[in-house]
């Protein structure tokens, strides 16, 4: 189903967060103003290595204005943090790791008074080598940069024999990928406030994707119960992933701590790029080989991921990729090894896609490689090695039958851009660049237009997606119903709106499944004070669990309104229906309104009021395999693009994506999700990189960090929304958050290698090594 | 001559490198160098430092004010001014605001001549009438001028001031023989075009002038111009940018370059008829280029879009 306006009806609305969104007018955490506040600032460590000398914050604390400098010495109990392992310091002891270390924190009553202190902060460092790439870390001289060396962590499956499979193979592709260090360049920085209660407790009102972690993580790290934090971290201004860990959260916290006072800290945004996560830039081998019929019969590969300085949630990445390194595709021999490496380079962490999108772009090329050195189309390639309904998972778990994968296969026949419906062999317009370029092969087609060195180009790549966090870690889900003494029906769940949409899927599916309106609604998310626990709001997880969460709640809690109800008016039960506005009876539908408001109901029973939870655990493989999924998503991307050959650029002309998730619960937020996420990968694809020199950020801002604007992304956008699952599926909705960035960057790869030849095996892809590939660069100049 | 003073005397220097005299180590300097090297360009903006602001209500109390107050710089669009104040790479003592004076902010055409005001904003030149029959080729460079919201406040004559080396108006300046009048309270001076560009950012603007105008001679019937730029994104500043100016019979022919060297580059040719030996000629040129970044492409896009502009210049599309 294509997602368009016309055809969704009553469900084509707008988000409830929306318009205050765009309008500017709703308030963000980052814009909270109490009494008295002070403004938080941190120092971070002006070296990527080294040892710490000494800290002398005495001038400093001297500075008028200055109220609390605080350092390792101050941090109550655990200085450190860090999702799974905490490795980090809160506050670096005796040795930096890199340029985001902090050193120590200041509360001030301006952010310029804070500025100056930290300026005036003696530190003394005993700068040590840098690790400035996991290839120099792994070497045996390498310092070493954590106790158990500068390995974060291994991970690997084996599956038959590869090795020896590879003799049977017709032809073998090798090739080693690289991808950038993309940053989440969310619009709003880290920040937000930090308030100490009458009752010695604190608030904290920071974004994050896991209140309920937070909490535990501060709670270790200030020596204060849990019950006595409360986390507030709804709405927030974008995460991706970026804000799932700890990151100014514990100063803010010590310096209220400290001082008595709420303190604010909002990172700016050169602060934000020296110490926020980033994506894990990764380099991948592999080696694939396949018949004389295009079925792939073994895979090597060899992940090596740059995790810079702390752990975070670095194994998990790492895990996800070498699960996802087979693709939606039967391979009989696989042999998959992945190494997650320390260096001095920023902390690489969570990022939408989750170590899928780097991989998927490796694996997709191993595809689109043999496909053209067997001449056979790559639809039909894929077709011939797609894994089917009743698989095993990719690590040979069980998982959710599906059919997802066949099911966007098949889309891509549907695009009106993609031409080899045929199945005949051969990509689009093999053969004319025989003249000028490469000699790769594939070269598109001029324009009609008479712009000859301009090429265009098809291509098309699939994604499989697992969501949820994996077999063997914890993850909890739950939510809760009640009625409110107001009326409301207030609908509660533990996770956060980072952007995602998730307010209207809450009123969307709370509205369709128990029968009121939304403004009988009040939906509570992130705030621990009122939320159930949920698990965190990551891998693609919120969605489906709000609705198992309000289909498990759904028979109790409408017995128990129905019954209330019927005490309250006399009707029998079985007349009473839940509906907009209260509670209907269903022999006299017609009526203008209900026999009973939720409101009335509410006063008149005034104890007891009626409520629902459930607790659960996110559906998860019985196999016991680290991190193995059981929900899989699917996704296939037909690129189109148009490459200037004379300056290399590469215009994204159409960036159509197919999306196998179960039913659509908010086509205008679905459709999003897809859309947005879409322009992310492009932004991977075409030109985000943070480049790192000696363990230094070579970009503090967006003036030199590029990200896709309106004016670079595809004017034409279809989403196709493949809504059924196979029968008896019991799951519901999957998450689309993460799908729609995975199968992009080598849908684009391949449109380019369409276009004109150029093979992509880096991203970025670089205007300059297009213009390369074709000579000395002035060749194609005649064509003008 | 006034070079970008500011760079020179507030040169960017780490701020987070605390009390370097007592780091302790052998590779000090090298890894001194290191941090100063890659935080000049991460550098923090803040607010400015304190200044006077002061509105002149006409021209002569402007350059008054400009002569009677050290250190004292002209605000007009302020897209260039206030960036650098904020990041502290200049602290003017005082800010003089001439971007209410209109007088200054005119077109006109007149015996074979085009007057545009200091002031006129770029999206202003993009859309004039005036200019997009007479200079079509000025029009459309000045609607290249970052995005739609800068075009409305940034001026011609805070861009050919700044003199940014990959902006288009300097180089548009000179591609099209224009002569800046700069006035100061005491007196008035012309100055070609290109005269004026000396070197990244840094002009022969003299303490106390103001560009109240330029004027650009209405180009001969056969003359014929052409532009354009390659960015990574629309609306960034170019990565190599060129006019290329035809000028019919017995004329001479030139390319001026932008966004490859310090400033605008104009050089005369004998424009090959043959593409392949034109590309020859404009890369000859282009070789003498010494771009910081990307070398090779950076001369490579220098010859794309000389090319480029040549064949606009021949189609007469700009
Ligand atoms: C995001 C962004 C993107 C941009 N992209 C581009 C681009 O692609 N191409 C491009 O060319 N420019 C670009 N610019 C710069 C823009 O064109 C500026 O408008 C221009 O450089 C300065 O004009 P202004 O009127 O804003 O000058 P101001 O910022 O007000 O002043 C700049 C300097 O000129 C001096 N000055 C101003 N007016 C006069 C005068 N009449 N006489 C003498 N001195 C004067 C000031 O004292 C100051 O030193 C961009 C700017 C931004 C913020």
């Amino acid at each position: 189903m294509l997602i368009r306006p016309e055809t969704m009806g009553d469900t084509w609305r707008p988000r409830p967060d929306g318009p205050a969104k765009v309008t500017g007018s709703l308030p963000y955490l980052t814009d909270l103003v109490f009494p008295n506040m002070l403004i938080g600032k941190v120092l971070r460590s002006a070296y990527p290595h080294a040892e710490l000398e000494s800290i002398d914050t005495d001038e400093a604390k001297r500075l008028p204005g200055v109220h609390a400098i605080l350092t390792h010495e101050d941090v109550p109990r655990m200085n450190r943090f860090g999702i799974v392992m905490p490795d980090q310091p809160v506050f670096c002891e005796d040795r930096v790791r890199f340029v985001g270390d902090a050193i120590c924190a200041v509360a001030a009553d301006t952010a310029e008074i804070a500025t100056q202190a930290l300026r005036l902060v003696k530190v003394v460092y005993r700068p040590l080598p840098v690790v400035t790439n996991p290839e120099a870390a792994l070497t045996e001289d390498a310092p070493r940069l954590h106790p158990n060396g500068n390995v974060l962590h291994r991970a690997g499956y084996r599956r038959g024999k590869a090795q020896d499979a590879m003799a049977d193979c017709s032809v073998i592709v090798e090739e080693t990928y690289e991808t950038p260090r993309q940053m989440h360049a969310y619009l709003e920085t880290e920040g937000g406030v930090v308030v100490p209660e009458e009752d010695g407790s604190i608030t904290v009102y920071m974004g994050t994707q896991h209140g309920y972690r937070d909490r535990q993580q501060l709670a270790r790290i200030l020596a204060m119960p849990e019950h006595a934090i409360r986390i507030v971290s709804s709405p927030m201004g974008g995460s991706f992933g970026g804000k799932d860990e700890l990151n100014v959260q514990p100063y803010a916290a010590l310096l209220a701590l400290a001082t008595g006072r709420p303190v604010k800290i909002h990172q700016t945004r050169a602060e934000s790029v020296r110490s926020a996560l980033k994506r894990h830039p990764m380099q991948i081998h592999m080696r694939t080989g396949a018949d004389a019929n295009g079925h792939i019969l073994a895979h090597q590969v060899s992940i090596v991921a740059d995790t810079g300085a702390y752990a975070t949630l670095g194994p998990a990445v790492l895990d996800f990729a070498v699960e996802h390194a087979t693709g939606p595709y039967r391979i009989p021999n696989l042999e998959i090894e992945g190494v997650s490496v320390f260096t001095n380079n920023g902390v690489s962490g969570e990022f939408r896609g989750f170590g899928g999108n780097q991989v998927t772009f490796a694996v997709e090329g191993q595809v689109e490689r043999l496909a053209a050195k067997l001449g056979i189309d790559p639809w039909e390639m894929r077709r011939r090695n797609l894994r089917h309904a009743e698989d095993l998972g990719p690590l040979g778990q069980r998982i959710a039958p599906t059919d997802g994968a066949a099911q966007v296969l098949e889309a891509i026949r549907r695009s009106p851009v993609w031409p080899a419906q045929t199945g005949a062999a051969g990509p689009v317009g093999v053969g004319s660049g025989a003249d000028v370029g490469s000699g790769s092969g594939a070269t598109g087609e001029g324009l009609p237009l008479g712009l000859p060195w301009k090429r265009r180009g098809v291509g098309m790549a699939l994604a499989m997606h697992g969501s949820g966090l994996g077999f063997g870690r914890p993850d909890p889900a739950g939510g809760r119903l009640s009625l409110m003494p107001n009326g409301k029906v207030e609908v509660a769940f533990g996770f956060e709106e980072v952007g995602q949409g998730l307010l209207a899927v809450i009123e969307q599916l709370a509205t369709s499944e128990l029968g009121c309106a939304p403004e009988d609604l009040c939906i509570r998310i992130g705030d621990t004070a009122v939320v159930p626990v949920s698990g965190s709001t990551t891998a693609s997880r919120a969605t489906n669990v709000v609705y198992q969460a309000i289909r498990r709640m759904k028979p109790s809690w409408q017995a128990e309104m129905v019954a209330a109800a019927a005490r309250l008016t006399g009707l029998p039960a079985e007349r009473l229906r839940l509906g907009p506005g209260g509670v209907w009876d269903s022999e006299r539908m017609g009526a203008d309104r209900p026999v009973l408001s939720y409101r009335s109901l509410a006063q008149q029973r005034s104890q007891h009021l009626p409520t629902a939870e459930a607790h659960f655990s996110f559906p998860t493989t019985p196999d016991a395999v680290t991190g193995g999924h059981y929900l899989y998503t699917f996704g296939a991307v037909v690129a189109q693009v148009e490459v200037d050959l004379l300056t290399g650029s590469i215009e994204v002309r159409r960036l159509d994506q197919a999306i196998a998730a179960g039913p659509v619960i908010h086509p205008m937020g679905y459709a999003g999700q897809i859309e947005g996420g879409g322009s992310m990968a492009l932004g991977f694809t075409l030109m985000e990189d943070v480049p790192m020199t000696e363990g230094f950020y070579e970009v503090g801002n967006f003036d030199s960090y590029l990200i896709p604007t309106i004016a670079d992304v595809p004017r034409t956008v279809d989403v196709d929304a493949i809504e059924q699952l196979l029968p008896g599926d019991p799951f519901g909705p999957r998450g689309v958050g993460e799908i729609g960035t995975v199968a992009v960057a080598p849908a684009i790869a391949a449109a380019v290698h369409n276009a004109c030849g150029y093979v992509a095996h880096r991203l970025p892809i670089s205007p300059k090594e297009i213009v390369q590939s074709w000579g000395d660069g002035t060749a194609g100049i005649g064509h003008l | 001559m006034r070079a970008f003073s500011d760079w020179q005397t507030n040169k960017p220097h780490d701020e987070r490198v605390h009390d370097n005299e007592q780091v302790t180590t052998s590779n000090k300097h090298q890894v001194h160098d290191n941090v100063t090297k890659r935080y000049a360009k991460g550098r923090e903006a803040m607010k400015p430092a304190v200044f006077q602001y002061v509105r002149p209500n006409n021209l002569q109390e402007a350059l008054s004010a400009l002569r009677d107050n050290a250190d004292a710089k002209l605000l007009a669009g302020g897209q260039s001014l206030i960036p650098l104040m904020n990041f502290r790479l200049s602290r003017p003592t005082t800010l003089v605001d001439i971007s209410q004076l209109k007088e200054l902010a005119t077109i006109s055409v007149s015996e074979g001549t085009v007057h545009i005001g200091g002031l006129v904003r770029h999206q202003q030149l993009h859309e004039d009438e005036q200019i997009r029959e007479v200079l079509p080729v000025l029009s459309k460079a000045a609607g290249e001028v970052g995005h739609w919201a800068i075009r409305n406040r940034g001026t011609l004559g805070g861009s050919l001031s700044h003199a940014d080396p990959a902006a288009e108006l300097p180089a548009a300046m000179v591609a099209l023989h224009a002569t800046l009048l700069l006035e100061s309270a005491d007196s008035a001076r012309e100055v070609p075009a290109e005269e004026f560009f000396l070197g990244f950012l840094t002009t022969d603007l003299q303490d106390g002038e103001m560009i109240t105008s330029v004027k650009i001679p209405v180009p001969a019937p056969n003359a014929k111009y052409g532009f354009a730029e390659f960015a990574r994104r629309p609306g960034d500043f170019a990565l190599a940018g060129a006019y290329v100016e035809l000028s019919g019979e017995g004329g001479t022919d030139a390319v001026t370059w932008f966004g490859v060297s310090g400033g605008p580059e104009r050089r005369e040719l004998s424009i090959a008829k043959e593409t392949s030996d034109r590309a020859e000629q404009f890369k000859e040129l282009a070789e003498e280029f010494d771009p910081v970044e990307d070398p090779a492409y950076r001369k490579h896009l220098a010859v794309v879009v000389a090319e480029q502009a040549y064949q606009q210049a021949r189609k007469g599309q700009a």
